[in-house]
Protein backbone atom coordinates (compact mmCIF):
# COMPACT_ATOMS: atom_id res chain seq x y z
CA UNK A 1 0.00 0.00 0.00
CA UNK A 2 1.27 3.44 -0.62
CA UNK A 3 -0.65 5.96 0.58
CA UNK A 4 -0.30 10.36 -0.25
CA UNK A 5 -2.97 13.56 0.54
CA UNK A 6 -2.93 16.70 -0.61
CA UNK A 7 -4.39 19.18 1.99
CA UNK A 8 -5.92 22.70 1.09
CA UNK A 9 -7.39 23.87 4.01
CA UNK A 10 -10.28 21.69 5.82
CA UNK A 11 -10.70 19.11 2.34
CA UNK A 12 -8.10 16.58 2.15
CA UNK A 13 -7.72 14.44 -1.13
CA UNK A 14 -5.99 11.11 -0.25
CA UNK A 15 -4.91 8.98 -2.98
CA UNK A 16 -4.35 5.44 -1.77
CA UNK A 17 -2.91 2.30 -3.99
CA UNK A 18 -1.73 -1.13 -3.95
CA UNK A 19 -3.50 -3.84 -1.89
CA UNK A 20 -5.07 -2.98 1.40
CA UNK A 21 -6.23 -5.99 3.87
CA UNK A 22 -5.73 -6.63 7.17
CA UNK A 23 -2.29 -6.08 7.34
CA UNK A 24 -2.02 -2.48 5.66
CA UNK A 25 -5.39 -1.59 7.73
CA UNK A 26 -3.69 -0.17 10.88
CA UNK A 27 -1.54 1.96 8.88
CA UNK A 28 -4.71 3.53 6.88
CA UNK A 29 -6.46 4.15 10.36
CA UNK A 30 -3.32 5.81 11.67
CA UNK A 31 -3.12 8.20 8.40
CA UNK A 32 -6.32 8.90 8.11
CA UNK A 33 -6.98 10.08 10.91
CA UNK A 34 -4.42 12.25 11.64
CA UNK A 35 -5.22 13.86 8.53
CA UNK A 36 -8.75 14.79 10.91
CA UNK A 37 -6.56 15.46 14.11
CA UNK A 38 -5.11 18.11 11.61
CA UNK A 39 -8.02 19.61 10.86
CA UNK A 40 -9.83 17.62 7.40
CA UNK A 41 -13.34 17.76 7.98
CA UNK A 42 -13.82 16.27 4.22
CA UNK A 43 -12.05 13.31 3.12
CA UNK A 44 -11.78 12.40 -0.83
CA UNK A 45 -10.16 9.28 -0.66
CA UNK A 46 -9.28 8.03 -4.28
CA UNK A 47 -9.27 3.98 -4.66
CA UNK A 48 -8.30 4.44 -8.82
CA UNK A 49 -4.56 2.84 -8.19
CA UNK A 50 -6.29 -0.26 -5.50
CA UNK A 51 -6.12 -3.79 -6.79
CA UNK A 52 -7.53 -4.97 -3.63
CA UNK A 53 -9.80 -4.16 -0.88
CA UNK A 54 -10.64 -6.31 2.17
CA UNK A 55 -13.28 -6.14 5.00
CA UNK A 56 -11.01 -4.95 7.72
CA UNK A 57 -10.09 -1.65 5.12
CA UNK A 58 -13.68 -0.98 5.12
CA UNK A 59 -13.84 -1.10 9.04
CA UNK A 60 -11.42 1.77 8.45
CA UNK A 61 -12.94 4.02 6.34
CA UNK A 62 -15.67 3.28 8.43
CA UNK A 63 -14.12 4.61 11.86
CA UNK A 64 -13.72 7.92 9.63
CA UNK A 65 -16.98 8.15 8.53
CA UNK A 66 -18.29 8.20 11.93
CA UNK A 67 -15.71 10.55 13.48
CA UNK A 68 -16.33 13.06 10.83
CA UNK A 69 -20.18 12.48 10.43
CA UNK A 70 -20.29 13.53 14.16
CA UNK A 71 -19.23 17.07 13.09
CA UNK A 72 -20.76 17.47 10.11
CA UNK A 73 -18.15 16.40 8.20
CA UNK A 74 -17.55 14.12 5.24
CA UNK A 75 -15.90 11.24 3.52
CA UNK A 76 -15.83 10.50 -0.24
CA UNK A 77 -14.81 7.87 -2.04
CA UNK A 78 -13.64 7.50 -5.70
CA UNK A 79 -14.15 4.51 -6.82
CA UNK A 80 -13.98 4.16 -10.72
CA UNK A 81 -14.08 -0.40 -11.11
CA UNK A 82 -16.94 -2.00 -10.88
CA UNK A 83 -15.21 -5.18 -9.21
CA UNK A 84 -13.48 -3.04 -6.33
CA UNK A 85 -17.32 -1.49 -5.56
CA UNK A 86 -18.70 -5.21 -5.46
CA UNK A 87 -17.64 -5.38 -1.46
CA UNK A 88 -19.55 -1.92 -0.55
CA UNK A 89 -22.06 -3.27 -2.57
CA UNK A 90 -22.60 -6.77 -0.92
CA UNK A 91 -22.04 -5.10 2.82
CA UNK A 92 -24.42 -2.17 1.86
CA UNK A 93 -22.05 0.49 2.19
CA UNK A 94 -22.58 1.99 -1.44
CA UNK A 95 -25.50 3.56 0.71
CA UNK A 96 -23.50 4.98 2.84
CA UNK A 97 -20.82 6.05 2.15
CA UNK A 98 -20.70 9.07 -0.89
CA UNK A 99 -18.82 7.31 -3.87
CA UNK A 100 -18.04 9.12 -7.31
CA UNK A 101 -16.49 7.31 -10.32
CA UNK A 102 -14.26 10.14 -11.30
CA UNK A 103 -11.98 12.37 -9.25
CA UNK A 104 -13.84 15.03 -11.50
CA UNK A 105 -17.33 14.53 -9.34
CA UNK A 106 -15.77 15.19 -6.13
CA UNK A 107 -16.23 17.95 -3.77
CA UNK A 108 -12.76 19.32 -4.60
CA UNK A 109 -13.56 20.36 -7.83
CA UNK B 1 -17.71 -20.19 -23.82
CA UNK B 2 -16.59 -21.08 -20.30
CA UNK B 3 -18.28 -24.84 -20.75
CA UNK B 4 -16.16 -24.91 -24.09
CA UNK B 5 -13.27 -24.53 -22.26
CA UNK B 6 -14.42 -26.60 -19.55
CA UNK B 7 -14.94 -29.29 -22.34
CA UNK B 8 -11.62 -29.15 -24.07
CA UNK B 9 -9.77 -28.80 -20.24
CA UNK B 10 -11.40 -32.49 -20.25
CA UNK B 11 -11.23 -33.42 -24.03
CA UNK B 12 -7.19 -33.00 -23.66
CA UNK B 13 -7.05 -35.14 -20.36
CA UNK B 14 -9.66 -37.68 -21.08
CA UNK B 15 -7.75 -38.34 -24.44
CA UNK B 16 -4.51 -39.20 -23.44
CA UNK B 17 -6.18 -41.75 -20.74
CA UNK B 18 -8.06 -43.60 -23.15
CA UNK B 19 -5.39 -43.52 -26.11
CA UNK B 20 -2.68 -45.17 -23.57
CA UNK B 21 -4.81 -47.75 -22.73
CA UNK B 22 -7.12 -48.33 -25.53
CA UNK B 23 -9.67 -49.13 -22.86
CA UNK B 24 -13.04 -47.70 -23.37
CA UNK B 25 -14.36 -48.27 -20.05
CA UNK B 26 -11.29 -46.64 -18.37
CA UNK B 27 -12.55 -43.31 -15.97
CA UNK B 28 -11.81 -40.40 -17.69
CA UNK B 29 -8.74 -38.70 -16.05
CA UNK B 30 -9.72 -34.95 -14.80
CA UNK B 31 -6.84 -32.18 -14.14
CA UNK B 32 -6.62 -31.92 -10.73
CA UNK B 33 -4.86 -28.88 -9.06
CA UNK B 34 -3.94 -29.47 -5.44
CA UNK B 35 -1.80 -27.60 -2.56
CA UNK B 36 -1.25 -26.92 0.85
CA UNK B 37 0.18 -23.45 2.43
CA UNK B 38 1.68 -23.70 5.78
CA UNK B 39 1.97 -20.04 7.34
CA UNK B 40 2.63 -18.02 10.38
CA UNK B 41 -0.23 -16.04 11.52
CA UNK B 42 1.42 -13.20 10.43
CA UNK B 43 -0.67 -10.19 8.98
CA UNK B 44 1.71 -9.45 5.97
CA UNK B 45 1.48 -12.96 4.95
CA UNK B 46 -1.66 -12.96 3.70
CA UNK B 47 -1.20 -11.02 1.15
CA UNK B 48 1.55 -13.68 -0.23
CA UNK B 49 -1.37 -16.63 0.18
CA UNK B 50 -3.71 -14.36 -2.05
CA UNK B 51 -1.00 -13.90 -4.98
CA UNK B 52 0.20 -17.32 -4.78
CA UNK B 53 -3.44 -18.69 -4.98
CA UNK B 54 -4.23 -16.25 -7.56
CA UNK B 55 -1.10 -17.03 -9.64
CA UNK B 56 -2.19 -20.50 -10.05
CA UNK B 57 -5.31 -19.79 -10.72
CA UNK B 58 -4.23 -17.27 -13.42
CA UNK B 59 -1.81 -20.10 -14.95
CA UNK B 60 -4.75 -22.40 -15.34
CA UNK B 61 -7.01 -19.98 -16.73
CA UNK B 62 -9.48 -19.40 -14.45
CA UNK B 63 -11.59 -15.82 -15.78
CA UNK B 64 -11.15 -13.02 -13.97
CA UNK B 65 -13.80 -12.25 -12.44
CA UNK B 66 -14.14 -15.87 -10.30
CA UNK B 67 -10.33 -14.98 -9.07
CA UNK B 68 -11.83 -12.01 -7.86
CA UNK B 69 -13.91 -13.19 -5.83
CA UNK B 70 -11.89 -16.24 -4.79
CA UNK B 71 -8.82 -13.58 -3.88
CA UNK B 72 -11.57 -11.86 -1.64
CA UNK B 73 -13.17 -14.92 -0.13
CA UNK B 74 -9.23 -16.43 0.61
CA UNK B 75 -8.56 -13.04 2.56
CA UNK B 76 -11.21 -13.00 4.29
CA UNK B 77 -10.96 -15.98 5.76
CA UNK B 78 -7.17 -15.52 6.65
CA UNK B 79 -7.95 -12.19 7.96
CA UNK B 80 -10.38 -13.89 10.83
CA UNK B 81 -7.29 -16.07 11.52
CA UNK B 82 -5.12 -13.18 11.88
CA UNK B 83 -7.53 -11.28 13.88
CA UNK B 84 -9.10 -13.67 16.09
CA UNK B 85 -7.71 -17.05 16.46
CA UNK B 86 -4.89 -15.43 18.91
CA UNK B 87 -3.89 -18.68 20.56
CA UNK B 88 -2.92 -20.16 16.85
CA UNK B 89 0.98 -19.34 15.64
CA UNK B 90 0.13 -21.19 12.66
CA UNK B 91 -2.53 -22.23 9.93
CA UNK B 92 -2.79 -23.80 7.00
CA UNK B 93 -4.61 -23.22 3.63
CA UNK B 94 -5.23 -26.49 1.63
CA UNK B 95 -6.55 -25.92 -2.24
CA UNK B 96 -8.32 -28.17 -4.63
CA UNK B 97 -8.89 -26.93 -8.31
CA UNK B 98 -10.69 -29.85 -10.93
CA UNK B 99 -12.29 -28.42 -13.71
CA UNK B 100 -15.88 -27.32 -12.05
CA UNK B 101 -14.79 -25.69 -8.45
CA UNK B 102 -12.31 -24.62 -6.29
CA UNK B 103 -12.55 -25.57 -2.97
CA UNK B 104 -10.52 -24.14 -0.49
CA UNK B 105 -9.98 -24.72 3.51
CA UNK B 106 -8.18 -22.61 5.91
CA UNK B 107 -7.46 -24.29 9.65
CA UNK B 108 -5.66 -22.74 12.66
CA UNK B 109 -5.78 -24.16 16.45
CA UNK B 110 -6.30 -20.86 17.38
CA UNK B 111 -8.81 -22.03 20.42
CA UNK B 112 -12.36 -21.86 18.25
CA UNK B 113 -15.38 -20.00 19.14
CA UNK B 114 -19.09 -20.46 18.98
CA UNK B 115 -20.20 -21.73 15.92
CA UNK B 116 -23.77 -20.46 16.77
CA UNK B 117 -22.60 -16.66 16.82
CA UNK B 118 -20.96 -17.01 13.60
CA UNK B 119 -24.42 -18.43 11.77
CA UNK B 120 -25.67 -15.21 12.92
CA UNK B 121 -23.45 -13.19 11.99
CA UNK B 122 -23.28 -14.97 8.09
CA UNK B 123 -27.01 -14.76 7.45
CA UNK B 124 -27.43 -11.14 8.48
CA UNK B 125 -28.65 -8.63 6.63
CA UNK B 126 -26.94 -5.13 6.86
CA UNK B 127 -29.94 -3.70 6.61
CA UNK B 128 -30.22 -1.32 10.16
CA UNK B 129 -27.42 1.73 9.81
CA UNK B 130 -25.70 0.80 13.68
CA UNK B 131 -25.03 -3.13 11.93
CA UNK B 132 -24.12 -1.77 8.78
CA UNK B 133 -21.72 0.92 10.32
CA UNK B 134 -19.73 -1.23 12.64
CA UNK B 135 -15.99 -1.59 11.92
CA UNK B 136 -15.83 -5.52 12.36
CA UNK B 137 -17.13 -8.74 11.99
CA UNK B 138 -17.84 -8.57 8.41
CA UNK B 139 -15.55 -11.14 7.23
CA UNK B 140 -17.81 -14.09 7.03
CA UNK B 141 -20.55 -12.19 5.44
CA UNK B 142 -18.68 -10.74 2.52
CA UNK B 143 -16.85 -14.42 2.60
CA UNK B 144 -20.71 -15.99 2.34
CA UNK B 145 -21.49 -13.66 -0.61
CA UNK B 146 -18.92 -14.37 -3.12
CA UNK B 147 -18.71 -18.20 -2.93
CA UNK B 148 -21.15 -20.88 -3.50
CA UNK B 149 -21.41 -22.45 -0.31
CA UNK B 150 -19.50 -21.78 3.34
CA UNK B 151 -19.27 -24.23 6.14
CA UNK B 152 -17.06 -23.35 9.50
CA UNK B 153 -16.79 -25.95 11.95
CA UNK B 154 -15.17 -24.09 14.83
CA UNK B 155 -14.48 -26.01 18.16
CA UNK B 156 -13.96 -24.31 21.61
CA UNK B 157 -11.07 -24.46 23.25
CA UNK B 158 -9.55 -25.90 19.97
CA UNK B 159 -9.77 -24.34 16.90
CA UNK B 160 -11.50 -23.48 13.24
CA UNK B 161 -12.23 -24.60 10.21
CA UNK B 162 -13.05 -22.36 7.94
CA UNK B 163 -14.62 -23.91 4.03
CA UNK B 164 -15.51 -22.66 1.33
CA UNK B 165 -15.97 -23.50 -2.79
CA UNK B 166 -16.73 -21.46 -5.86
CA UNK B 167 -18.15 -22.73 -9.13
CA UNK B 168 -15.31 -22.01 -11.56
CA UNK B 169 -15.36 -19.42 -15.17
CA UNK B 170 -12.55 -20.01 -17.50
CA UNK B 171 -11.30 -17.18 -19.34
CA UNK B 172 -12.59 -17.60 -23.02
CA UNK B 173 -9.01 -16.60 -24.55
CA UNK B 174 -7.52 -19.76 -22.85
CA UNK B 175 -4.44 -20.01 -20.76
CA UNK B 176 -1.88 -17.37 -21.29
Amino acid sequence: MQVTSTVDGPIAVVAASGELDVATAPELRAYLHKLIDDGASTLVIDLSDVGFLDSTTLGVLISAHKRLTESDGVVELVIPHARLLRIFQITGLDRVFTIHESPAETAVQ
Amino acid sequence: MAADRADSFRSARGGYAVDATKEEDVPQQEMRLQFTLELPRDAALVRDARRTLDGALAGAGVAQDCRDDIRLALTEACGNVVSHASLASNYHIEVTVDESECVIEVTDDGGGFDPGLVAAVAAEEPATEPVRLRENGRGLHVLAAVVERLDVVSVEDTGTLVRFSKHLTWDPSGRE
